[in-house]
């Protein structure tokens, strides 16, 4: 998407807004100290938009994520929390020495910009395909996952009474009310998903520990240098939760990108995971349970494109990107029958 | 010679998408572009195997004494999954590995759990 047209609220150039809301407190915002905007993903009503802010000491790197006043709200159909609370979180997670952006700016309504935040971009990168080929990440791939065990382990060691409010905070027997009214909402598409969720309620783990759990932490959504993480991007799903369902979910077959064999990410190993974590919090949970929760990653992919599926055809978000994830569910199914046949008869 | 079939149109535009318009675009419109490309080709294996995904759904139908006129056999399995006239006997697993080995054919035919399933499952008629 080209930048130089984008107009927000009252028609308004989007640079100028974003530098007015820069520059607060230190005179007016020049728009053209606003370079090289552009968006990076789409989403009818989510965006990310990459910019330059040009300062006397140099170009300061960006990254605007806001949702526009009167965008539909998809946070009912996808659990994701609003976008100041996540603000929030990554300032309270840089606290916890968590890697994470630093946020520059929260929105407020007087900025015309929607509602959401203004934070660093980081140097990295983040697409899975290139992580985990290149040879340029070759060192980052054999230390990622005991990074990532490391970093989950900060992650979960964030005091509870220190979150947000509003996070999603649900018992196991709430959890799979949610699931199941969802299967229901979507016309009870897949006999293969019910047999799934069937079997979470039958052999959930009862672990009593609870913490912040991130909720979408995996490759592609991980900021990677050579040397390995360099940030933990995409917050939007946390909630409180039981700690192996973050570890569970960066192994989920879905989410190893085609390298199967690599159970962490497609870069890394159940052990390495798991001894990182445990260096930081002192505990790690069984294998079995992290297969447990790679389970629950497979249906909770198929709800995703599920509901892809319903944002495409209730008009809500009518783009092809949303039509062609809800096509992936089959990707869920087989899956969850390569995990469960194992489960159901071994 | 008859005129040119749906799948030759589907087949020329996902090449025109391919070789003309992505080279052309840029950022989030090129990924688009590329997911677009994608769709067809999903299309273009509908048109080849969606029928015999159809007669999967319709043997198992029978087998499992489900009414297609109450609606499609995989939700009305799904159903009786959730209140439980129905286990997942092997009968039933081997059903929906069937139909979800044919989905992928479809939908994504290099997805690694395809390529896994195919290499450890034994599928008898």
């Amino acid at each position: 998407m080209s930048a130089g047209e984008a107009m927000v609220e009252g028609a308004r150039p989007m640079q100028e807004a974003i530098a007015a809301a820069l520059a607060e407190g230190a005179g007016g915002g020049d728009p053209a100290r606003v370079e090289g905007l552009r968006r990076l993903s789409g989403g009818a009503n989510m965006e990310t938009w990459a910019f330059d802010w040009r300062r006397d000491d140099g170009a300061r790197p960006l990254i605007l994520r806001r949702m526009p006043a009167g965008a539909v709200t998809d946070s009912v159909s996808v659990g994701t929390i609003d976008l100041p609370t996540e603000a929030g979180l990554l300032r309270l997670a840089r606290r916890h020495r968590v890697s994470v952006p630093k946020v520059v700016q929260v929105l407020a309504p007087e900025h015309g910009l929607g509602s959401g935040y203004i934070m660093s971009r980081e140097p990295g990168e983040a697409l899975p395909f290139r992580i985990l080929g290149d040879e340029r990440y070759a060192g980052a791939r054999r230390a990622l996952a005991r990074q990532c065990g490391e970093t989950l382990g900060r992650i979960h060691r964030i005091p509870l009474d220190a979150l947000p409010a509003g996070l999603r905070d649900l018992s196991p027997e709430e959890d799979f009310e949610r699931l199941q009214g969802l299967l229901d909402q979507f016309g009870n598409a897949s006999p293969v998903h019910q047999l799934g969720l069937n079997w979470l309620r039958e052999n959930h783990p009862h672990n009593s520990r609870r913490c912040l759990v991130h909720g979408d932490f995996r490759n592609g959504n991980l900021l990677v240098d050579e040397k390995g993480l360099v940030a933990v991007l995409d917050w939007e799903l946390a909630h409180v939760g039981e700690p192996a369902e973050d570890l569970g979910y960066i192994c989920g077959n879905v989410w190893r990108f085609g390298r199967f064999e690599k159970p962490v990410g497609g870069f890394g190993e159940y052990e390495e995971l798991l001894a990182g974590y445990a260096g930081v919090t002192g505990y790690a949970p069984s294998l079995e349970e992290i297969r447990y929760w790679e389970v629950y990653t497979a249906l909770g992919w198929g709800i995703v494109c599920l509901t892809m599926l319903d944002m495409y055809r209730s008009g809500q978000d009518p783009s092809l990107e949303r039509a062609a994830v809800g096509r992936r569910m089959s990707e869920s199914e087989i899956d969850l029958l390569l995990l469960l046949d194992r489960e159901l008869h071994p | 010679m008859s005129q040119t079939q749906a799948g030759e149109l589907l087949a020329a535009v996902r090449a025109f998408l391919r070789s003309d318009v992505v080279p052309q675009l840029e950022g989030f419109s090129a990924y688009t572009a590329r997911v677009a490309a994608n769709s067809l080709a999903i299309v273009l294996r509908e048109l080849e195997l969606g029928e015999a995904l159809s007669e999967i759904d319709a043997r198992a139908g029978v087998r499992l004494a489900i009414d297609p006129q109450e609606g499609p056999v995989p939700q009305q399995l799904a159903i009786r999954l959730r209140d439980g006239s129905i286990q997942p006997d092997p009968e039933v697993l081997q059903y929906l590995k069937r139909r979800t080995l044919k989905a992928l054919e479809i939908d994504n035919p290099k997805y690694s759990g395809y390529v896994q399933a195919r290499a450890c499952w034994n599928l008898e008629d």
